[in-house]
C-alpha cells in the first residue's frame, strides 16, 4: 500500500488521461489479432495506476498505444477515444504527436540493455531529449544531464555520462533509461515492466524514486507489472488486464482485500506464501491464456474459471461498476464482497 | 607475412612459367653464346632462393628490377600507374556506395512494399552482369548511340578535374553498377534488423521522426558489416579494375598486369602481384580500424583482451 | 504463384534449355559453328540464305535454305550455333569447378569448425593465404604454365574457390557441433569421423549446394573474364566471353554479334543467381 493509503479516487479537476474503447487491431500473417479490446479508464495527475498481468494479455501494446507507436499492421480502433491533457489523441496529426512523446507522455521500457543505444554514448541519448523538447543550450546540455543523471539516483554521474550502454551495470542502465524518460518533465510516465530485469534492492529503490518524484511534480504514472507485491505497494489504483480486456479495476487497497473477479483471486492465489504448509503444490491457474486472433465469444476467462457458468461462455460480461462508482469488473458473477 | 608467402609463391611459380627471360628481353633472333651471357649478366642462372632473395632485398629498397620489355624501371612504372588504379577503384565505390546506401534506407523503411520489390529485382538484374559486358554496355549506350562520352582517352588529375571525372565516369559505373548490389544488400538487411530493435522504438518514444531515428540512430550500428563487406570488395575489385582498365585503355595497374603476363615481363609481373597484394593487405588492415571506431563494444573488448 | 514462377521455374527452365543445348549440340539441325560463309559476315539474326547447290554425288539435290537464326559473326559464323557450343565451356567450368570447391573446401570447413583449436588455426590461415592472392594473377600464370585448355581452368577456378565454400562450412558446423544430437552422438561413444560424416554432414550438404549455385554463377562470370582476356580455351573453340571480346569490333555496325551472346551470359548468371538465392530460402529453416 503507498504512503498515503488512499482508498478512494481522489476527485481531482478532468484527468490528465481518459481513455474509452480502446481497441487494437494488428495484421499478422496469421490473421487478425485484438492484442487490446474496449479498455476504458482514467487517470488523474499525481496518481500511479498499475496494470497488472499475465505475459501476453496485452498491458505492453496497450502502453505502445498510448504513445500512439503500433508495430507494422497495427491500428487503433476508429471509435477509440484517448483524450490526453484535454486532447483527443486521434486527432492529431504526426508531428504534434512527436511533441507529445517524450516532453508530455514519457516511456521507460522493460530491459534496459536493448532499450538504449548500443553505440552512442547514454550522456548523449539523454542530451538528445533535452535537446529535441526543451530550450536547453548546447553549453548546458551536459550539466543538465549530470544533473538528471543525479535526480534518479546514479552515484558519480559525471564518471558515467560519457559511458556507452554496454559499460554501464543493469541498475544503472536502467537509471539511464529512467533519466532520458523524465529529464524534461512529463506529465505521463508510462513504466513498462520498468524493474524486473533488476535484483530486490534496485528494484525497491527505484520505485520509491518514482513515488518521490510524483509528489514533486504532480506526475502521473502508469506501472506495469505482473509483479503483485509491487502493484501493491507502489500504486494508488490497480488495473487487472486478462485476454486484452481490463477484467477489475479498483483502488489498490479495495482490489486486493475486497476483489470480485475470480481471475484476480486466482492471481493472488498463485503467488507463493511463506506461511503455507510445506509441502502443500502451488495453486497454478489451469490452462492457457486465450488466443488473442480468435477471442471467445464469452467471458475470455470462462475456460480456467472455476466459477463459470454457462452464461459466462455465450456473452462476454461487461465492466459494470459496484455501487460507490469506483470498483468495476467484468464478470456475471463476481465472489462476494469480502471474500478476499 | 602474408605478404612474404605471397610474393614467394608468385616468384615460385613464374619461375615456372616457360620461355626463357633472357630471350624475350634479347629476342629470338640472338646466338646460344650471347643468351648465355646475358643470362648470367642478369642473373639468372643463379639457383632460384638465391635470386628471390636478392630480389626481396632490392624489393625493400625499392629497386624491383627493369622491365624486360620496356627497359623502364618497374618501380617507375608502378608508382605511374597506381594512383590512376586507385581512383578508378575510389570513383567506382563511391558511386556503388551513393547508389546502394539511398537503396538501401529506402528500402528498409518499408520491407517487402513495393518499392522494396522493384529494387530487389532490379538489383538482381544488375548483379548477374559481369563488369565486361556492363562496360560493353555502357559504351555501346553512351559513346555509340547517345555520344555524350569519349569511349576511352584517360584524363589524368592534374589535367584538369571536370576532364578527369569525366574520362573515369565510365568505367567506374561499369565497376559500381555490379557492386552496389553486394553494398546495397548487406546495409538492407542490416538495417531491417536494427530497425526491429528495442531502442528504435525508444527513440521514437522519445519524439524523434522516423527520418531522425534513421539516420541518428540506426545507420551507424548498421554499418559494421557493410565496412567489412566494402574492405573484402576493394580486393575483388582489384581484378574488375583489370578487366576494365583494359577495355577502356586506362593506365592502371590492372592492365600493366595483363600487358606483362602476356610478355611474360618476370619483373614486372612480380611487382605488380606485390603491389597488388600489398594493397589488399593494408585495406583489410584499415577495415579492422574502422570496425572499432564505428563499434564501441569492439573497442573495449580489444582493451581487454 | 507468379512469384514462385519467376524465381524458381523460369530460371530452372532456362538452365535446363540451355544444358539440354549444350549437350545434344552434335544433333541440332546446325551448321558447324567453324564454317565460315564470307558472303554473309555480320548477318543479322533471322537471315535466310539459300544455299548454293552441292555439285558431289552424295550431295542432297536441289537448294536448301538456311536460316541464321541468331545471324553471323564477322567471319560468317553461325552465331547460335557459337553459342551453343560456347555454353559447353562455360557450363563445364562453372559445373565443375565448383564442385572442387565445395568438396574440398567443405570439408576443410567442417574439420575445423569440428576440431576447433590448432587444426583451425592453420587451415584458416590457408584459406587467408589464398585469399590474398591476386586471384587473376594464379590464373593468368597456370593458364601460362600448363597451357590454356579447360583443366586448367576448372582446376585453378576450383582451387580458388575453396575459401569461400570453407567459410560456408565451417560457419554451418560451428552452429551444429554444439547442438544436442551432436552431444548425444558423442555420449554415445561414436567416434568423431563417424559423427562428422553422419551428424554433420548431410545438415551442411544444403547450404553448401545451395551456395554452390551462387559460385557456380561466379565461375561463368569469370570464365567469360577469362575468355573476354583470350586466356581461356584457345580459339578455334568459342566461348561466350570471347564472342563478346570479337564482337567488340564492330559493336558499332553489327551490335548482335557482341550483345547476343552478352545477353545469353547475363540470362545464364541471372538464372543461377535468381534460383541460388529463392533456394536459400527454402533451406533457411535449417
Amino acid at each position: 500500500m503507498k504512503d498515503t493509503m488512499s482508498t478512494s479516487i481522489t476527485a481531482a479537476a478532468a484527468p490528465l488521461l481518459q481513455v474509452a474503447d480502446l481497441s487494437i487491431r494488428i495484421n499478422t500473417p496469421k490473421g487478425l489479432v485484438r492484442p487490446v479490446d474496449s479498455v476504458s479508464f482514467s487517470l488523474a495527475s499525481g496518481r500511479t495506476l498499475g496494470i497488472v498481468g499475465e505475459s501476453g494479455c496485452g498491458k505492453s501494446m496497450l502502453c505502445r498505444a498510448l504513445i500512439r507507436l503500433l508495430p507494422a499492421g497495427g491500428h487503433i480502433t476508429r471509435n477509440a477515444k484517448v483524450h490526453f491533457n484535454g486532447v483527443d489523441m486521434g486527432a492529431l496529426s504526426e508531428k504534434s504527436l512527436r511533441l507529445i512523446r517524450g516532453r508530455d507522455m514519457a516511456m521507460v521500457f522493460q530491459n534496459p540493455m536493448t532499450a538504449l543505444n548500443p553505440v552512442m554514448r547514454v550522456g548523449k541519448q539523454i542530451g538528445e531529449n533535452l535537446r529535441l523538447h526543451t530550450a536547453t543550450a548546447r553549453k548546458a546540455v551536459r550539466d543538465a544531464t549530470v544533473n538528471c543523471l543525479h535526480q534518479v539516483g546514479m552515484v558519480h554521474p559525471d564518471r558515467y555520462v560519457d559511458c556507452y550502454p554496454h559499460q554501464l551495470s543493469g541498475g544503472m542502465r536502467q537509471r539511464v533509461a529512467i533519466a532520458m524518460a523524465l529529464c524534461c518533465r512529463p506529465q505521463l510516465l508510462i513504466a513498462d515492466e520498468p524493474t524486473t530485469a533488476l535484483d530486490v534492492t534496485v528494484q525497491a529503490e527505484i520505485l520509491r524514486r518514482f513515488n518521490r518524484l510524483q509528489g514533486e511534480s504532480g506526475m502521473a504514472i502508469i506501472l506495469i507489472t505482473h509483479n503483485l507485491a509491487i502493484a501493491a505497494n507502489h500504486t494508488d489504483e490497480v488495473a487487472v488486464m486478462y485476454g486484452g480486456k481490463i477484467v477489475e479495476h479498483a483502488p489498490t487497497g479495495v482490489l486486493f482485500s475486497r476483489m470480485r473477479h475470480p481471475y484476480t483471486r486466482s492471481l493472488m492465489d498463485a503467488v507463493p506464501r511463506l506461511d503455507a504448509v510445506a509441502g502443500e503444490p502451488f495453486l497454478t491457474i489451469e490452462g492457457q491464456p486465450p488466443d488473442l486472433s480468435n477471442p471467445p465469444a464469452g467471458c475470455c476467462f470462462a475456460d480456467r474459471c472455476r466459477y463459470a457458468r454457462p452464461l459466462c461462455r455465450r456473452a462476454a460480461p461487461p465492466l459494470t461498476c459496484s455501487n460507490n462508482d469506483y470498483h468495476r469488473f467484468a464478470c456475471f458473477f463476481p465472489l462476494e464482497e469480502g471474500e478476499g | 607475412m602474408t605478404v612474404l608467402i605471397v610474393s614467394a609463391i608468385t616468384f615460385a611459380m613464374i619461375d615456372l612459367l616457360p620461355g626463357d627471360a633472357a630471350i624475350v628481353f634479347t629476342g629470338p633472333e640472338t646466338s646460344v653464346e650471347t643468351i648465355a651471357a646475358i643470362r648470367h649478366e642478369m642473373g639468372l642462372d643463379a639457383p632460384a632462393i638465391v635470386r628471390y632473395f636478392r630480389w626481396t632485398l632490392r624489393a625493400v629498397s625499392g629497386d624491383l628490377g627493369l622491365s624486360l620489355v620496356t627497359g623502364e624501371p618497374v618501380w617507375d612504372a608502378l608508382m605511374m600507374r597506381l594512383p590512376v588504379t586507385l581512383e578508378l577503384l575510389l570513383f567506382a565505390q563511391l558511386m556503388a556506395l551513393s547508389l546502394a546506401i539511398p537503396a538501401a534506407i529506402l528500402c528498409a523503411r518499408n520491407p517487402d512494399g513495393t518499392i522494396d520489390r522493384i529494387v530487389t529485382t532490379v538489383s538482381f538484374a544488375s548483379l548477374s552482369i559481369p563488369n565486361f559486358v556492363m562496360a560493353i554496355l555502357l559504351v555501346f549506350f553512351f559513346v555509340l548511340r547517345l555520344r555524350w562520352l569519349p569511349a576511352t582517352s584517360f584524363v589524368p588529375l592534374a589535367d584538369g578535374l571536370t576532364a578527369n571525372v569525366r574520362s573515369l565516369l565510365l568505367p567506374g559505373l561499369s565497376i559500381a553498377l555490379v557492386e552496389w548490389v553486394i553494398l546495397f544488400r548487406v546495409l538492407r538487411s542490416d538495417l531491417i534488423t536494427t530497425l526491429g530493435e528495442d531502442f528504435i522504438l525508444m527513440a521514437r518514444a522519445k519524439g524523434l521522426s522516423s527520418t531522425q531515428v534513421l539516420f541518428r540512430h540506426a545507420l551507424r550500428p548498421s554499418s559494421l558489416n557493410l565496412v567489412t563487406v566494402i574492405g573484402l570488395q576493394m580486393g575483388y575489385l582489384i581484378g574488375g579494375a583489370l578487366v576494365v582498365e583494359t577495355i577502356f585503355a586506362l593506365p592502371g595497374i590492372g592492365r600493366l598486369l595483363v600487358t606483362a603476363i602476356y610478355s611474360r615481363d618476370i619483373f614486372m609481373i612480380q611487382g605488380c602481384a606485390l603491389w597488388i597484394t600489398l594493397g589488399y593487405v593494408t585495406i583489410n588492415l584499415m577495415v579492422d580500424v574502422l570496425y572499432a571506431v564505428l563499434d564501441p563494444r569492439i573497442r573495449r573488448e580489444r582493451t581487454n583482451v | 504463384m507468379i512469384s514462385r514462377l519467376l524465381t524458381f521455374w523460369m530460371p530452372l527452365t532456362w538452365l535446363l534449355f540451355v544444358t539440354i543445348c549444350a549437350i545434344t549440340a552434335g544433333w541440332l539441325p546446325l551448321p558447324a559453328p567453324d564454317i565460315m560463309d564470307y558472303d554473309h559476315q555480320n548477318a543479322s539474326p533471322g537471315t535466310m540464305v539459300i544455299m548454293p547447290k552441292e555439285t558431289t554425288a552424295e550431295a542432297v539435290p536441289g537448294a536448301r535454305n538456311q536460316v541464321y537464326w541468331l545471324g553471323t559473326d564477322s567471319m560468317g559464323r553461325d552465331m547460335l550455333s557459337r553459342i551453343i557450343i560456347g555454353a559447353r565451356v562455360s557450363l563445364t567450368v562453372g559445373g565443375t569447378a565448383p564442385l572442387i570447391g565445395l568438396v574440398i573446401g567443405g570439408l576443410l570447413g567442417l574439420v575445423a569448425g569440428y576440431f576447433r583449436g590448432f587444426t583451425e588455426s592453420i587451415i584458416i590461415g590457408c584459406m587467408d593465404v589464398i585469399l590474398a592472392f591476386p586471384g587473376l594473377v594464379l590464373l593468368l600464370a597456370m593458364g601460362f604454365y600448363f597451357g590454356t585448355n579447360l583443366w586448367t581452368l576448372i582446376l585453378s577456378l576450383g582451387f580458388l574457390s575453396i575459401p569461400a565454400f570453407c567459410r560456408v562450412s565451417r560457419a554451418v558446423t560451428l552452429q551444429l557441433a554444439n547442438r544436442e544430437f551432436v552431444l548425444a552422438a558423442k555420449m554415445i561413444g561414436c567416434t568423431n569421423c563417424s559423427i562428422m560424416v553422419r551428424e554433420i554432414l548431410p545438415n551442411i550438404a544444403i547450404p553448401l549446394c545451395v551456395y554452390g549455385l551462387i559460385i557456380m554463377a561466379l565461375m561463368i562470370v569469370v570464365e567469360g573474364v577469362l575468355s573476354f582476356l583470350g586466356l581461356s580455351v584457345p580459339p578455334p573453340t568459342p566461348s561466350w566471353g570471347g564472342m563478346i571480346a570479337a564482337g567488340r569490333e564492330v559493336l558499332g555496325e553489327a551490335p548482335h554479334v557482341c550483345l547476343i551472346p552478352a545477353a545469353v551470359l547475363f540470362l545464364t548468371v541471372l538464372s543461377l543467381n535468381i534460383l541460388g538465392d529463392t533456394l536459400r530460402g527454402w533451406a533457411r529453416p535449417l
